[in-house]
């Protein structure tokens, strides 16, 4: 049955992904024959849409799994990159690159994902030292990380240069599809897949983080390390995307809440679904961002707008998230 | 290091409890006979879930040795992977996954971190089930069946696991009469079955019913072990449990009667 459901929204995906390279302020040729004849239009769409859509998906698989992850292994239906202080860490990590390194797209990625590192090892460290049953207790530790993030980044933009640097860093940070053309896509791509790979491989085994500590380890997980493993790689696929897009919230917190609410917890199943739900959210979200208004509104903006409202209701309806 | 008929082997090990606590294992030997039911009786808070997480290997020895033995070779307890269930006392269980899913979960050892069950791991599952008679409990949800069909799960997991060594934390004292008649009979079954259990309670009449041996926590920390009627006489529990007792006979049943102080 779930199998089924699977199709569905696979399928629901698959319609989003065409009706999204039609979207957007360049008018659509009248007509059919034109379509393909039309240079300018030929060139928008595999220039510029194509990477950007190819993106949107690949933004919204990596941060609804890399929530899902989270959740799991923290058992907790809050955790998300952006609770733990992973998104303002890489936002930091990645500022910090613009300033100092201008624009080798290299070191700001490998800052974002550094700085990744640190907050999530910080926040797993406060955590346990407030009280490790407490589901509060992560949540309390991510914001405080974040928060200390947010005040170095604060720095930087003050540090930053008003003319050049700060406008970029200041849309980067509301996050955006914008700068997805095919060169940088072409860099990150594989990292992306491969992480999501092996996410998606790891599927069935994510279920094992429910049970106690005592039984996993009677159950050959004898210590920490797959779980640290599999925690390092959704921070990579986290901080890769952040890297490029900019910090695009709420994705990894609503959207496993939902497919768990479509599939049942099994992460069999709840993972692939979180994915393509996290997909589609990103490509709708970044459709109207593009076609709303007559200038771009920053990704960041719609998604914490709609995510809010999604987040809210689900609040209302589903008391267990708390 | 010889097997002979032993499923575990625990050498002179010492080991204590942090600095709070005063607990401590000292020199402790014993051996787990294969295909027995041992059970581990002492007061709350006597260290008898220590005892156990010992034996998992979860928790280390300052000194001293355990070991396992499988197929007839001699395993140090750090490289047992997978060939011990437990099944502790207050499990957090996920109420949200259904029987199968978690029973499916046993399994672990024998799935590859990045694959799926295949047909034997569903197979197997089933099978469990039927041992078990909880059949008519696949789909459900944990968090909708009683204590008593949760107990039988747990042990499914542990069988699903395929360990030759169960060991379980207060299995019976929490369940309803007629519960408790259904585990104790399901583990006299897992004996048969070729298994070794051992199992801690707090109550005497548990060992008395089914177990073989066993490894009494005194009050001043000393660890005896036996055979059951031996090790659980009269002289032993009162002085172990704080509280005079004496045996009757009911119905051709030991009873245990508290002596009144008058």
């Amino acid at each position: 049955m779930i199998r089924g459901l699977t199709k569905i929204y696979i399928l629901g995906l698959f319609i989003l992904l065409v009706i999204s390279l039609f979207v957007g302020r360049y008018p659509i040729p009248d007509q059919i024959n034109e379509l393909f004849s039309n240079e300018l239009f030929l060139n928008l769409i595999i220039r510029v849409r194509i990477p950007r859509i190819i993106f949107g998906t690949l933004v919204g698989f990596g941060l609804a799994s890399s929530g899902m992850i989270m959740q799991s292994i923290f058992k907790n239906p809050l955790a998300e990159p952006g609770i733990l202080g992973v998104n303002q860490a890489a936002g930091f990590g990645a500022s910090l690159g613009i300033l100092v390194f201008g624009n080798s797209y290299f070191m700001v990625q490998i800052l974002a994902f550094l700085f990744g590192i640190i907050s999530i090892t910080l926040t797993i460290f406060l955590s346990n030292n407030i009280n490790k049953r407490e589901r509060l207790s992560l949540v309390l530790a991510g914001i405080s990380v974040s928060a200390l993030f947010s005040a170095g980044l604060g720095i930087i933009k003050y540090m930053a240069d008003p003319l050049d640097q700060l406008p970029s860093i200041v849309f980067w940070m509301l996050g955006s599809l914008s700068n997805s053309n095919w060169t940088y896509l072409l860099q990150i791509l594989p990292i992306i897949i491969t992480c999501l790979l092996l996410l998606y491989f790891y599927r069935w085994r994510l279920n094992v983080f429910s049970l106690d500590k005592e039984v996993l380890f009677s159950l050959g997980l004898r210590n920490d390390l797959e779980l640290m493993i599999i925690l390092m790689i959704s921070v990579l696929l986290t901080t890769s995307i952040i890297s490029l897009s900019g910090i695009i919230g709420w994705v990894g917190l609503i959207i496993p809440n939902i497919a768990r609410v479509i599939t049942g917890q099994n992460t069999k199943y709840s993972l692939p679904i979180s994915m393509i739900l996290g997909g589609m959210f990103v490509l709708v979200s970044d459709n109207f961002a593009r076609a709303l208004l007559p200038g771009e509104i920053p990704l960041g903006v719609i998604t914490a707008f709609l995510g809010a409202v999604i987040f809210i209701i689900l609040l209302l309806t589903k008391k267990e998230i708390l | 290091m010889k097997c002979n008929n032993n499923e575990l082997l625990i050498q002179s090990i010492y080991y204590s409890y942090g600095e709070k606590d005063d607990f401590e294992i000292r020199n402790l030997s014993l051996s787990i006979p294969k295909k027995s039911i041992s059970a581990v009786i002492g007061k709350n808070g006597s260290g008898k879930t220590t005892l156990l997480l010992l034996m998992l290997g979860y928790l280390k020895p300052a000194s001293g040795q355990i070991g396992l033995c499988t197929n007839g070779d001699y395993l140090t307890i750090g490289r047992a992977n997978g060939e011990i269930a437990y099944l502790p006392q207050n499990e957090e269980i996920p109420k949200e996954y259904s029987v199968n899913n978690f029973l499916l979960m046993g399994r672990i050892p024998f799935i590859g971190s990045f694959s799926q069950p295949n047909k034997k791991d569903y197979f197997i599952i089933e099978d469990v089930k039927e041992k078990l008679e909880i059949e008519h409990l696949g789909t459900r949800k944990l968090g909708q069946i009683s204590g008593g069909e949760l107990q039988r799960v747990r042990i499914g997991r542990a069988l699903a696991q395929e360990a030759h060594l169960i060991l379980f934390d207060e299995p019976i004292t929490h369940l309803d009469i007629d519960s408790k008649h259904k585990i104790i009979s399901i583990l006299e079954e897992l004996k048969k079955l070729g298994k070794t259990i051992v199992f801690t309670t707090h109550d005497p009449l548990e060992a008395f019913q089914i177990a073989d041996n066993s490894i009494l926590i005194t009050r001043d920390q000393k660890i005896i072990c036996g055979p059951t009627d031996h090790i659980l006489n009269k002289e032993n529990l009162s002085w172990c449990l704080g509280t005079p007792l004496e045996f009757g006979v009911v119905e051709g049943q030991k009873v245990l009667i508290v002596k009144s102080r008058k």
